[in-house]
C-alpha cells in the first residue's frame, strides 16, 4: 500500500492530508508533527489570549478526527534527517519509509539577539504553548517589538486584558508589510486613541533586569515593561530539508516548482516552509499566510497523487479588526511596487480609508479601513487580471452587468474616489 | 409588554433643546385603542400640542411612528406616519410614506419618535439600536436633500434617512421630509415644522430584530392577504403602471386640474398619454418594504432638454401636478419631481400656488416686475424657475412659500384663484369633473384638501355619471367583486345598491376614511388592489397573530373611527368652522367641460357625511354621544 | 441533481420580503441585518441586486477560513459551516467576492446560505421571479436563455 507522509500539522499540512483522504480513501497517511497536539489554528491565537476564543475553541481538529480519516499521527517528533535513497524519514523516535512526503514543517519566530533578549519575559506568539507561557507570565507592562498582523493583534490582545501595551517598530509606519503609510497611520491613532502607545521609526537597543525584563531601552527613549514580545519575523524550518540535499530558495524557502515539488523526486513541500511566488508579479515571495498554506498543501496532495494541478501564486489578503473597525490588506502595497509607474486611487473619511494600487490598469493591491463590501469582488478582479477599465466597461454595459450582479459592490467600492494619483 | 408583541414596544421622546431622549413603554390598551402609525400620532399631537401655537414654534411636535406591522411579511406593511400641527393648515398635519424608514425605525428600538423642542444649533439625530445621538449638522445644513442623504447614508451604511432640504431649511409652508432619495411625507408642510426645529436628517437604522406573537399565524395571514391581493382585478394594471391608471381616465372625464382647475383637460393630454409613456420612458419597478407590487417606475429620460435624467417617478400625482396643473411638458415634470425632491418640497401644493401665481399673471394681478421674468401655463422654464425663488424665497417666491390660502392674501381678488380646501391645496382631480367618492374626500379629510385619506376601495374608473345628485357614483361590477369586498355585512348593502348599479358616496366616504386610517394605522399601503381586497376581517386576524392582542375586526374599525375623530377633534380645537369645509367657488360657478356642482346639493351629500359618521349634521362636530361610544368624552374640543 | 438559487437581479424590485422571511426562518425574528439574503441597493441608479451564496465548487471562503469551519457537503454541494468552531473573524465574508456572508450578530458567527434544506424561504416568497431554485444545469440554461431571448429581441 502506498505510504505518504506528512511532515508538519498545520494549515498546510492538514490542508494535504484532507486533500488526499477526499480524493483517495486508500492511501495511508502519516502525519508526523514537533507539537504534541491535534490541528489548532495558529491564526486565532491572540483570540484566545485576549480570551475570545477558549482554548478548546483554537483546536480545528481532535484526536477522533484523524483517526477516523484514518490518519496515522506520530506527534512529539523532531525530524532528523531525512534519507531520501531509502525513502525514510528519520526522527528522534523511528524511521518512517515514505513513498511520497509533504514537508510542511512552516517557521518558527525569531528573537534577534539583542542584549538581553534571553531575560525572563521574553516571548514570541507562534505556538499555543507561546500564549500558555505568556499567560502564565502575568504581563503587565508589555513592549511588543514589531507591528506586523501578529505584533498588532497581540498588543490589542494584551491591550483588552488589562495590559499597559507599548508597540515599537523600527519602519517609519507600523503594518510595514501590508498598509501603506497613510492607512497604516490611520490606524496608529485608533490604536493610540484606545490607548495602546505607538513608536515607529524606534530600534531597540538592549532590554535589561535583574534576571527578569523590567525594562527596555530604544534609540528615543527607556520604556517600562515586565514582558516583551517579539514579533519581528520568522525563519522557515528547513535545516533538515536542506540537509538532504532539498534545494533552498535565495530567501531562505524551499524551492518548490509550480507543482509544489522539489528538486527531489517524490517530495514535495508546501506552507510556510516554502519559498512560492506572487501571483500578481511572479516575484519571489514567502507567504505567510494562512489561505496560501492551504491552497499549497491541497496542490501538493493532488499532486501527489498523480493529478496534474498547477498552483497560481501566492496572493496575499489580510483582514484585521483593530478595535471593532475593520482593515483589510490585499495585495500588494505600494512598497512592494516600487516607484514609478503605478496609480493610486483613494479616498479618506472619518476613519475610512480605500486605496486602490493599479499598475497598467491593473488593480494590484488594495486597502480599505473601515470598508468591506465589494472587497471579496475585486480580490477577485485582482486574481483575474480584470483591468479597471474592463470592468467599469462591465459595469456601465446593462447586458454584460446583467450577468455580473455581484460587481455592484465592488463598482461603488472601485467609485468616486476624492483623490487620484497617476504614476510618472 | 412582552418581547414577542410585533410591536418595538416603546415610543422615543426626544427633546432637542436639552438633548434628552425619554423612552415609554407601550401598553395594551393604548395600543388597541390607536394600534400605531397615524393611531399612535394622532393621540400624541392632540395631547402633546398646546392649543393655538404657531406651528413653527419650538411648541410644536414633530411624530414619526411606523404602522404597526411593518417590517414584517404583511404584504405592502411598509409606512410610516409622520405628523405635527401644520404650518400650512393650521391643522392636524399628517403625511404618509413607505419605503425603508419604518423597517429601520421598529428595528432600532421604536415604534414611534416623538420630536420636541428646537435645536440650539442645527442638528441630526442618529437614532441606531435603542440610542440617540445628538450631532452637529453644520456640514449638511444648506445642502439639498439628495445631498444630505448621500453623505448619511455613506457614512452610515444600512441607514434610512428622513431630511429636509433647503424648502424645509426657509421654512417653506409646504416643504416636505424626504424619506430617502425618491419618497417624502409630503403634505401638510412636516418639512418646515422640522426646519423650524433646526433639525436636519434623521437617520434611523437597527438590528434588533421584530417579534411576531404567532410566528405560523401571521405567516399564514400575511400569505392569504398576498393572495387576496393578487386576486384583484386592480392588481395587474396597478403592478404594470402603477398610479399612472388613473391618469386616462381622469383626462377623459375633464376630471384633472389643468391650468389651475381651469380647463378639466389639456389638449395635448391624450387618452393614451399616460400609460404608453410608462411603458416608453420607464424601465424596471420599484417596491417598498414587503410590496407584492412595486408599483413604482424606474424613469430615464432619453431625448431632448432633459436627456439623462433618471429617478424613481412616474407617479400620477407629480406628472399631474406639473404637467396637467401648470401645463408643463412630461420631461419637465420629471425635472420638476426631481427639483421637488431635492429641495424637498410638496409637488401638489406648490404646482397648486404656481398654479395661481400663473393665473394671477394672466389675469394681470401680478406682474412682470413682481416676478421679475414672465411666466405662463406651459412655461416650463419659467415655472422651474419660480420652483427654485419658492425653495429659496426669492423674491415673489417669499410670498408664494406661505401656500395658496396665505399668499392669496397679497393680490387683489388672489382668493379667487387659490384652489385649497382649508388651506391645503388640491390635487389633481377636479370633482367637477367626477363626483365621486374621492373627489368628496377632499372635502372631508382631515388634512384639508387631499385625496389620500378616502377612496372608494371599488371605484370603477370607467363610469362617469353625473345623474346622481352628486350624492352616488356608479358601481358598475359584478357581483363577485361585491362579494369579495371586506365590509361589515349589514354595511355592504348600505354603500353598494347593487340592483341600481350604484355606490353611495357619504356612507363609502365614511367607511373608505376609516379603512385608510386603519391602513395608515397599521402601515398598510392603499393601492387599489390593496385597498379592494384588505380589510377589517383580514387585518383583525393578522393584527392578534402579529402582537398577540386579541382584536376583532368591529374593534379595529372602531380604533380606526376614534382615531379620525381624535384628529377631527384637534382641528375643532384649533378652530375649525363649519363653513370651512367647502371647495373653492370656482367649482360652483364656473363648469368644465360643461359641469359644475351645485351648493346646495354637495352640503347635502356631506350632511349625510356627518350623519354617517354620527357627528352633527350641520355643523360636522362628533356628538357628546359618538365620543363617548368611542371614549373620547374627556377630550376637549 | 444538485440545485442553486439563480438570480436574476433585473427583476428584482428591492422589496426585502426574503430578508424578513430568512431572518425569521433562521433567527426567529424579521430582522434585515440577520438575513442570509441581502440586497444591495442602488437606489440612485433604481438597481437592486440580492446576493446571496452562490455555492461555489471551489470557495474562496473555505481557504479564508482561519478555523477551518466551512466545507462543501459532498452530497448537496452546499456550503456548510460547523459554526460552533467559528471565531467570527470575517475573513470569510471579505474573501466572499458574492458578499454572501453574513454575519449572525446574535451568535456572533458567520453564516451563509444553507438553501434551507432544500425548500428556500427567499424563493417561496419572492414575489417577481427575480429568485429561483433550480437545477444547477438548468440554472445556467436559463441563465443563457433569458440572455438569447432578450438579445434576439434587441
Amino acid at each position: 500500500m502506498r505510504n505518504i507522509v506528512i511532515a508538519g500539522n498545520g494549515a498546510a499540512g492538514n490542508s494535504a492530508a484532507e486533500a488526499i483522504r477526499r480524493h483517495n480513501q486508500e492511501v495511508k497517511i502519516v502525519m508526523v508533527a514537533k507539537e504534541n497536539l491535534s490541528a489548532y489554528s495558529a491564526c486565532a491565537l491572540p483570540d484566545y489570549l485576549s480570551g475570545w476564543v477558549g482554548r478548546e475553541q483554537l483546536f480545528i481538529k481532535q484526536e477522533a478526527d484523524y483517526a477516523r480519516q484514518s490518519i496515522e499521527t506520530l506527534w512529539g517528533r523532531t525530524i532528523n534527517k531525512i534519507d531520501t535513497q531509502q525513502q525514510c524519514l528519520v526522527t528522534d523516535w523511528e524511521e518512517v519509509k515514505y513513498d511520497q512526503l509533504i514537508l510542511a514543517t512552516g517557521s518558527r519566530a525569531i528573537i534577534p539577539p539583542v542584549p538581553g533578549s534571553d531575560l525572563v519575559g521574553n516571548f514570541v506568539v507562534k505556538t499555543l504553548n507561546d500564549i500558555e507561557v505568556i499567560i502564565q507570565h502575568q504581563p503587565q507592562q508589555v513592549l511588543v517589538i514589531g507591528s506586523g498582523n501578529i505584533g498588532i493583534e497581540v498588543a490589542e490582545a494584551l491591550h483588552g486584558i488589562g495590559c499597559q501595551v507599548t508597540v515599537v517598530e523600527l519602519m517609519d509606519h507600523i503594518f510595514p508589510r501590508l498598509f501603506d503609510p497613510e492607512p497604516a497611520s490611520l490606524i496608529e491613532k485608533m490604536l493610540t486613541e484606545h490607548g495602546i502607545r505607538v513608536f515607529t521609526g524606534e530600534k531597540l537597543l538592549a532590554i535589561s533586569g535583574k534576571g527578569i525584563v523590567q525594562e527596555a531601552a530604544t534609540d528615543q527613549r527607556t520604556i517600562r515593561c515586565n514582558t516583551v514580545i517579539w514579533a519581528v519575523g520568522v525563519k522557515q524550518n528547513i535545516e533538515y530539508a536542506k540537509a538532504a540535499g532539498i534545494k533552498i530558495g535565495d530567501m531562505g524557502g524551499i524551492q518548490v516548482n509550480n507543482r509544489m515539488r522539489t528538486n527531489i523526486e517524490n517530495i514535495y513541500a508546501c506552507g510556510d516552509c516554502v519559498e512560492s511566488w506572487d501571483r500578481l508579479t511572479g516575484s519571489k515571495t514567502l507567504s505567510l499566510l494562512w489561505p496560501n498554506a492551504k491552497r499549497q498543501g491541497e496542490i501538493a496532495a493532488l499532486n501527489c497523487l498523480g493529478n496534474d494541478i498547477e498552483y497560481d501564486g501566492a496572493i496575499s489578503m489580510v483582514v484585521e479588526d483593530i478595535f471593532g473597525v475593520t482593515a483589510v490588506s490585499m495585495g500588494m502595497t505600494s512598497n512592494d511596487l516600487g516607484e514609478g509607474d503605478i496609480d493610486i486611487l483613494e479616498e479618506q473619511g472619518l476613519n475610512q480609508f480605500r486605496r486602490v494600487l493599479l499598475r497598467n490598469d491593473q488593480i494590484m493591491g488594495m486597502q480599505a479601513v473601515g470598508v468591506t463590501s465589494g472587497l471579496g469582488a475585486v480580490m477577485a478582479l485582482m486574481k483575474n487580471r480584470t483591468t479597471l477599465s474592463e470592468f467599469r466597461h462591465i459595469i456601465s454595459d446593462p447586458d454584460l452587468r446583467r450577468k455580473v450582479p455581484w460587481y455592484w459592490p465592488a463598482a461603488r467600492l472601485l467609485d468616486d474616489f476624492t483623490n487620484c494619483r497617476q504614476g510618472e | 409588554m412582552s418581547k414577542s408583541t410585533g410591536y418595538a414596544g416603546q415610543i422615543l421622546e426626544i427633546n432637542l433643546n436639552e438633548k434628552i431622549a425619554e423612552r415609554k413603554d407601550l401598553n395594551k390598551e393604548f395600543c388597541m385603542k390607536y394600534l400605531g402609525g397615524i393611531g399612535f400620532n394622532a393621540r400624541i399631537i392632540y395631547d402633546g400640542v398646546p392649543v393655538g401655537i404657531d406651528p413653527l414654534s419650538e411648541a410644536n411636535i414633530l411624530a414619526f411612528s411606523a404602522g404597526t406591522m411593518v417590517g414584517a411579511t404583511f404584504p405592502t406593511a411598509s409606512r410610516t406616519e409622520v405628523s405635527a400641527k401644520s404650518p400650512l393648515t393650521g391643522r392636524f398635519g399628517t403625511a404618509n410614506s413607505g419605503m425603508f424608514f419604518g423597517t429601520q425605525l421598529k428595528n432600532a428600538g421604536f415604534d414611534s419618535l416623538i420630536i420636541k423642542g428646537r435645536a440650539d444649533n442645527t442638528m441630526y439625530l442618529l437614532i441606531e439600536d435603542g440610542e440617540v445621538s445628538y450631532l452637529d449638522a453644520a456640514g449638511l445644513w444648506g445642502k439639498d436633500s439628495w445631498e444630505t442623504i448621500d453623505i448619511l447614508k455613506k457614512k452610515y451604511s444600512g441607514c434610512e434617512v428622513a431630511a429636509i432640504g433647503p424648502a424645509g431649511e426657509n421654512l417653506v409652508r409646504f416643504a416636505s421630509i424626504e424619506n430617502g432619495y425618491y419618497d417624502a411625507w409630503s403634505r401638510t408642510g412636516m418639512g418646515a415644522v422640522m426646519g423650524s426645529k433646526n433639525l436636519k436628517a434623521i437617520v434611523v437604522r437597527g438590528t434588533l430584530g421584530i417579534r411576531p406573537h404567532n410566528v405560523e399565524k401571521f405567516l399564514d395571514v400575511s400569505w392569504k392577504a398576498r393572495k387576496l391581493i393578487e386576486s384583484s382585478p386592480f392588481f395587474v394594471p396597478f403592478k404594470s403602471y402603477g398610479s399612472m391608471n388613473a391618469a386616462m381616465p381622469y383626462g377623459k372625464f375633464n376630471a384633472l386640474n389643468a391650468n389651475n382647475f381651469s380647463q378639466g383637460c389639456l389638449p395635448d393630454w391624450k387618452e393614451d398619454f399616460a400609460r404608453s409613456k410608462v411603458e416608453e420612458i420607464t424601465n424596471g419597478h420599484i417596491a417598498c418594504q414587503s410590496c407584492i407590487i412595486a408599483c413604482a417606475h424606474w424613469v430615464e429620460i432619453k431625448e431632448g432638454k432633459y436627456k439623462g435624467l433618471r429617478m424613481k417617478g412616474m407617479e400620477v400625482t407629480p406628472i399631474a401636478s406639473f404637467g396637467s396643473g401648470c401645463g408643463m411638458s412630461l420631461e419637465a415634470s420629471v425635472k420638476a419631481s426631481e427639483m421637488h425632491q431635492k429641495y424637498g418640497m410638496d409637488m401638489v401644493s406648490s404646482s397648486g400656488v404656481v398654479g395661481m401665481a400663473i393665473e394671477l399673471f394672466n389675469r394681470g394681478i401680478i406682474k412682470t416686475e413682481d416676478i421679475g421674468y414672465e411666466v405662463a401655463f406651459g412655461d416650463d422654464d419659467a415655472i422651474l424657475r419660480l420652483m427654485d425663488d419658492i425653495a429659496y424665497r426669492k423674491g415673489l417666491g417669499n410670498i408664494l412659500a406661505e401656500g395658496t390660502l396665505r399668499s392669496a392674501q397679497h393680490f387683489e381678488d388672489g382668493a379667487a384663484s387659490a384652489m385649497h380646501v382649508k388651506g391645503l391645496e388640491i390635487p389633481m382631480i377636479d370633482p367637477r369633473g367626477r363626483t365621486s367618492t374621492w373627489s368628496l374626500g377632499i372635502l372631508t379629510n382631515i388634512r384639508g384638501g387631499d385625496h389620500l385619506r378616502c377612496r372608494n376601495p371599488i371605484e370603477n374608473l370607467r363610469y362617469n355619471e353625473n345623474k346622481y345628485n352628486f350624492q352616488k357614483e356608479r358601481f358598475g361590477f359584478d357581483r363577485p367583486m361585491y362579494d369579495a369586498l371586506d365590509m361589515p355585512e349589514d354595511l355592504k348593502p348600505k354603500a353598494i345598491d347593487l340592483e341600481n348599479d350604484t355606490t353611495d358616496i357619504a356612507v363609502m366616504s365614511r367607511w373608505s376614511e376609516d379603512l385608510i386610517n386603519l391602513f395608515n394605522s397599521l402601515g398598510i399601503c392603499i393601492r387599489p388592489p390593496v385597498e379592494h381586497k384588505i380589510g377589517p376581517t383580514v387585518l383583525a386576524e393578522a393584527y392578534t397573530a402579529f402582537t398577540g392582542i386579541q382584536i376583532t375586526p368591529e374593534q379595529l374599525m372602531q380604533s380606526a373611527e376614534r382615531i379620525w375623530n381624535l384628529m377631527k377633534l384637534f382641528n375643532l380645537r384649533e378652530g375649525e368652522k363649519p363653513e370651512d369645509s367647502k371647495f373653492p367657488q370656482r367649482f360652483y360657478k364656473i363648469e368644465v367641460g360643461g359641469k359644475k356642482l351645485d351648493e346646495v346639493q354637495m352640503q347635502e351629500v356631506l350632511r349625510q357625511y356627518y350623519l354617517e359618521r354620527g357627528w352633527d349634521s350641520d355643523t360636522g362636530i362628533p356628538t357628546e354621544e359618538k365620543l363617548r361610544e368611542l371614549g373620547l368624552d374627556t377630550m376637549q374640543s | 441533481m444538485n440545485k442553486q438559487i439563480m438570480i436574476d437581479a433585473a427583476k428584482c424590485t428591492g422589496c426585502g420580503l426574503c430578508q424578513v422571511l430568512c431572518s425569521l426562518s433562521k433567527s426567529h425574528q424579521f430582522n434585515p441585518s440577520l438575513a442570509r439574503i441581502k440586497i444591495w441597493r442602488e437606489e440612485t441608479r433604481g438597481v437592486f441586486i440580492p446576493l446571496t451564496c452562490q455555492q461555489c465548487v471551489n470557495p474562496p471562503c473555505v481557504n479564508a477560513c482561519l478555523m477551518n469551519v466551512i466545507s462543501k457537503d459532498p452530497i448537496t454541494g452546499v456550503t456548510v459551516r460547523k459554526t460552533e468552531n467559528c471565531i467570527g473573524c470575517r475573513a470569510c465574508q471579505i474573501a466572499c467576492p458574492f458578499e454572501a456572508c453574513s454575519y449572525d450578530h446574535l451568535l456572533n458567527v458567520v453564516v451563509n446560505c444553507d438553501q434551507c434544506g432544500g425548500n428556500p424561504a427567499c424563493v417561496n416568497i419572492c414575489p417577481f421571479g427575480a429568485l429561483q431554485y433550480l437545477p444547477v444545469n438548468e440554472a445556467l440554461n436559463t441563465c443563457r436563455d433569458a440572455e438569447a431571448v432578450r438579445r434576439a429581441n434587441l
